[in-house]
């Protein structure tokens, strides 16, 4: 059985005495009836990092479901509650997914194989957002660490020849597809800006330095009060981009 | 013994009084939802003309109705009777309508049959028995009765009745469809729609031949009664010019050759809207399919409640902000995709817009992979274009549900399902956890047209990789008849045991609409290698068809077209999409080879000429047209001495078209036998309970007291005795 914090248990409490009393339970503000699309799959990338860790990637799971809550919240994406693997050694498993949400401390350590998975799943039409996770399980540095988002810098464009990667203007569709941004919300590490990586005049993966992933899973605590709402907004609009872009 | 006695007797007493056995009498009534069956007797000449023997196809029909009547009046609560030839009306019984004075010289069948539904009591009926030989003299298709009865849940059943009368056969090509002008080196689509009246089924062969060589062969299979069949031919257009296609149908005497021309030009494009009502990946890989083809430009539209930024993502620069409230809006585009929408996401004007569009020429593809998202739509102007019907919505909660609220509050505290403090209950519950449903193959209809499959699915045949696969799917109420299915689902059935459909396309007025009932495939492209490009040539061989380029601004083509006329008799026609500053010149070409010019008058709408042509003499004319660009198109004229359909035409009873509307609306052929549904409701004896009375068999406390009696003389008489 989960356990529940002080502020859930309270919550309960006061809605089985509403409904004992009869009243309507205390609801938070429902948005506008916004119907649900088709269901789809959420995915994270499982991959070995450096020095053969096989944990870096599966940091704080619980905030890529509250970005999923977010984005179900706000938009009409029926993204399913589930937090679900793909494994980069394995095309099909990765193939399930349209849109893969890579994350880490350490430099992923691909190799040929996980390389050509990453090429033929970008070719096929897959998403790939990248992002940084700055300090992670293992804490191998500072909180200024950008070692992931270095080593995918030089990765993204060998694994797809052709393409090119570069840093995505202020005025981009990404920022302002959904929600405006002036610019990346940044929550730590180094602010090199949101990369895009570009394949036949299509964006077909985003990197990201910034940490967006932390400011999902306790943004405001550890960061400040306000980060949590960027960093889920600005993860909806990656999503919502990914989803929408025309060109 | 006296004391055993008598105790035995308190006991049992006392047991009877507990047990208070009662009589029940139960009143039943007639079960209310019971509905009559309806009778419809057509009495038009054609069924009331004796043969040789006497017999005429009425007697026929109202022979084969008595082996069944029977069981319709256990299986029904009543039955009423109606009788038409050019108009309906109600009588008492079969006798009169069998006796009905006016045997009409006309049949209009399918209005009668409309009016019936339409003027339905409150409830409706159980069923409509129509005894016809399904010769209609109006021209009407049956398509609009097979909609009304299916969504009105009225199922038709036909009694067809037969004689000796020697019926006349007929077999000619009633009209050669080919767009007006083509992009060169690109494929596009023939049909030669064929018509056929038969006594027996046979096949007939049928050739395409472009120049002066064959591209296309193939044997026509024509059922008993009447045929019209669609063949589609895909053909790939050589360089800029006018090309020259004919079809020969039939073979030895009967044959008969038909021709028309395309014009091939260096370029064209079909413009395409987008409409998304809720976010789906389909989009991306859709736009993707479609951008890899420079015939396609595509405009991306969102739903304004899902507060996207509407980027202007085509070259044509438009502000569509919304779709479009008036018909003109949506003149820019070819074709329009309708992609995860509910209902109460288009208004009224929206809808009325989007269907006068495809009336007019236009090309929708609907797209729905959710039960509930495609239930929205029942009942709308939308649905009645489409070729599916839709089941209804279900019935609304009740939303001052105390329960349900509490309920959705309790989820909403739970959070996000696993527990959002402990990192390690994810990793143990989700290690490499993958848990999608394997992706299912399209089916294929096993009528369907060899060539369509081709067209749609890349290889000819369908090889393994160029099958569509999906995840979701969306259940529909049934098919239209006039709809055709492309594709269905491997193994999930309707329950009256049919395929469930999941690609189906119809005609609608001068338009062309598509409706995907899966997802938009995208999980398929993720499946197959990058190397291979079957779902993009999926998507884009669908768009080509409903392109219809013949249908696009500014292509030349018949509007109005009566296919048949009688010798001397006035034919309307009205050409629409010319361009140019003078009148098109229109050419009649008589079935010797003669021609004669044709005066055309302009239209209301821009574009359009009306004109009249009186025929000659019989056989066959071509009716040709260019407008001021050059652009052609031909259109064919039968000409018979009498009425092609007229009443005593001596066709023969239209069997298969009758068996094959009435199954359309979960009816039957009542020659076949009393349909298995009817003897359901014979066998299940569902009837209402009206009244219930209970009453004892006797009155409880006369028999505790007389217990008690027992056990007090008992008590008495053993004190008596000195045992107490």
């Amino acid at each position: 059985m989960s356990q529940l914090t002080r502020e859930q248990f309270l919550k309960l409490l006061a809605a089985g005495g509403a409904s004992f009393l009869g009243l309507n339970p205390p609801v938070t503000a429902a948005p506008d009836i916004l119907h649900k699309g088709p269901l789809m799959p959420w995915g994270r990338l499982k991959f070995v990092a450096e020095n053969g860790d096989l944990d870096d990637w599966h940091v704080h799971p619980q905030g890529d479901l509250n970005l999923i809550d977010t984005i179900r919240d706000e938009t009409s994406v029926n993204i399913e509650k589930k937090w679900k693997v793909a494994d980069v050694a394995d095309l099909a498993s990765m193939t399930q997914y349209p849109f893969l949400f890579m994350h880490a401390e350490l430099a992923p350590a691909l190799d040929d194989a996980a390389r050509k998975n990453l090429r033929e799943y970008l070719l096929r039409g897959g998403f790939l957002f990248a992002e940084d996770c700055v300090h992670g399980y293992g804490h191998h540095g500072s909180h200024d660490n950008d070692f992931f988002f270095l080593s995918m810098m030089d990765e993204l464009p060998a694994i797809l020849p052709g393409s090119k990667i570069e840093r995505l203007p202020s005025d981009h569709p990404v920022f302002h597809c959904f929600y405006h941004f002036d610019k990346m919300p940044h929550m730590q590490g180094i602010p090199h800006g949101l990369h895009g990586l570009t394949y036949n005049g299509r964006v077909v993966a985003l990197l990201s330095p910034s940490d967006l992933h932390c400011g999902w899973t306790n943004g405001d605590y550890w960061f400040g009060e306000g980060k949590t709402k960027a960093a889920t907004q600005m993860g909806t609009n990656i999503y919502l981009y990914a989803m929408t872009q025309s060109v | 013994m006296i004391f055993v006695a008598l105790r035995s007797g308190f006991f049992l007493l006392l047991f009877l009084c507990l047990a208070g056995p009662s009589r029940v009498e139960r009143t039943y009534d007639a079960d209310p939802n019971a509905k009559p069956l309806v009778i419809v007797v057509d009495h038009s000449q054609s069924m009331t003309v004796p043969d040789q023997r006497g017999t005429s196809r009425l007697s026929s029909a109202v022979h084969a109705w008595k082996k069944v009547e029977a069981d319709a009046i256990h299986s029904f609560p009543s039955l009423r009777y109606f009788t038409f030839s050019s108009s309906l009306a109600p009588v008492a019984d079969l006798e009169s309508a069998v006796n009905h004075a006016d045997s009409g010289a006309e049949t209009h069948l399918y209005d009668s049959l409309e009016q019936v539904v339409k003027d339905a009591p409150p409830g409706g009926y159980g069923g409509i028995v129509c005894l016809t030989d399904g010769l209609d003299t109006t021209n009407t298709t049956p398509e609009n009765l097979g909609a009304l009865a299916l969504q009105n849940h009225r199922p038709l059943y036909f009694v067809v009745g037969q004689n000796q009368q020697a019926p006349r056969e007929t077999l000619l090509v009633r009209e050669m469809g080919v767009p007006g002008q083509v992009l060169r080196k690109s494929q596009f689509t023939a049909t030669v729609v064929v018509e056929a009246h038969t006594i027996h089924e046979r096949d007939v062969p049928i050739s395409l031949w472009m120049e002066d060589h064959s591209v296309a062969q193939a044997n026509l299979h024509l059922h008993a009664g009447a045929n019209l069949i669609p063949w589609q031919v895909p053909v790939n257009s050589e360089e800029p010019g006018l090309l020259h296609l004919a079809c020969r149908l039939g073979d030895g005497a009967e044959q008969e050759s038909t021709s028309t021309a395309v014009r091939v030009v260096a370029q064209n494009q079909a413009h395409v809207l987008f409409y998304q009502g809720t976010l789906d990946w389909g989009f991306r890989f859709i736009n993707v399919a479609l951008r890899s083809d420079p015939s396609f430009d595509l405009t991306s539209l969102y739903n304004p409640n899902l507060s996207l930024t509407q980027l202007v993502t085509s070259s044509k620069e438009t502000a569509l902000t919304e779709m479009p409230d008036k018909v003109d809006g949506f003149k820019p585009f070819q074709i329009v995709v309708l992609a995860n929408a509910f209902a109460d996401q288009l208004s009224a004007d929206q809808q009325a817009a989007l269907v006068a569009y495809v009336q007019g020429g236009g090309g929708l593809l609907f797209i729905v992979s959710d039960t509930d998202m495609a239930r929205s739509f029942s009942g709308t102007p939308l649905e009645s274009m489409l070729p599916v019907v839709f089941e209804a919505p279900p019935q609304p909660e009740n939303p001052d549900d105390k329960l349900t609220q509490f309920q959705e509050m309790m989820h909403d505290v739970g959070g996000s399902g696993t527990g959002r403090t402990q990192e390690g209950a994810f990793i143990g519950d989700n290690p490499g956890q993958t848990g999608q449903e394997p992706l299912k193959n399209f089916a294929f209809p096993p009528k369907l047209q060899h060539s369509k499959v081709a067209d749609l699915f890349g290889a000819a045949g369908g090889a393994p990789q160029s099958i569509p696969k999906f995840a979701m799917y969306a259940k529909v109420h049934g098919v239209k008849s006039g709809g055709e299915v492309l594709a269905i689902h491997p193994g999930d059935k309707t329950d009256d045991n049919k395929s469930r459909a999941l690609l189906v396309s119809q005609r609608f007025g001068k338009g062309e609409v598509t409706v995907l009932l899966t997802d938009a495939l995208w999980r398929w492209r993720l499946s197959l290698p990058s190397t291979v490009h079957d779902p993009e040539v999926f998507w884009q061989q669908l768009f080509r068809l409903l392109s219809r380029q013949e249908s696009g601004t500014g292509s030349l083509r018949f509007g109005v077209q009566p296919f048949f006329a009688s010798l001397g008799q006035v034919s309307l026609f009205r050409l629409d999409g010319a361009v140019g500053s003078t009148a098109p010149v229109i050419t009649a070409v008589s079935p010797k080879g003669q021609s004669q010019v044709l005066v055309a008058q302009s239209d209301t709408q821009a574009g359009s000429y009306s004109f009249k042509f009186t025929p000659t003499e019989p056989g066959k004319w071509h009716i040709q047209a260019e407008d001021g660009r050059g652009s052609q198109m031909e259109t064919l004229l039968r000409v018979f001495n009498v009425d092609h359909a007229a009443e005593l035409s001596g066709l023969p009873p239209d069997t298969d078209g009758l068996r094959k509307l009435a199954e359309s609306t979960g009816g039957s052929l009542l020659n076949d036998g009393t349909p298995d549904n009817w003897s359901i409701s014979k066998s299940s004896n569902i009837t209402a309970l009206v009244s219930k009375h209970s009453e004892p068999l006797w009155n409880n406390w006369a028999i505790l007291l007389i217990g008690l009696g027992f056990y007090t003389t008992e008590l008495v008489w053993r004190r008596r005795a000195k045992l107490l």
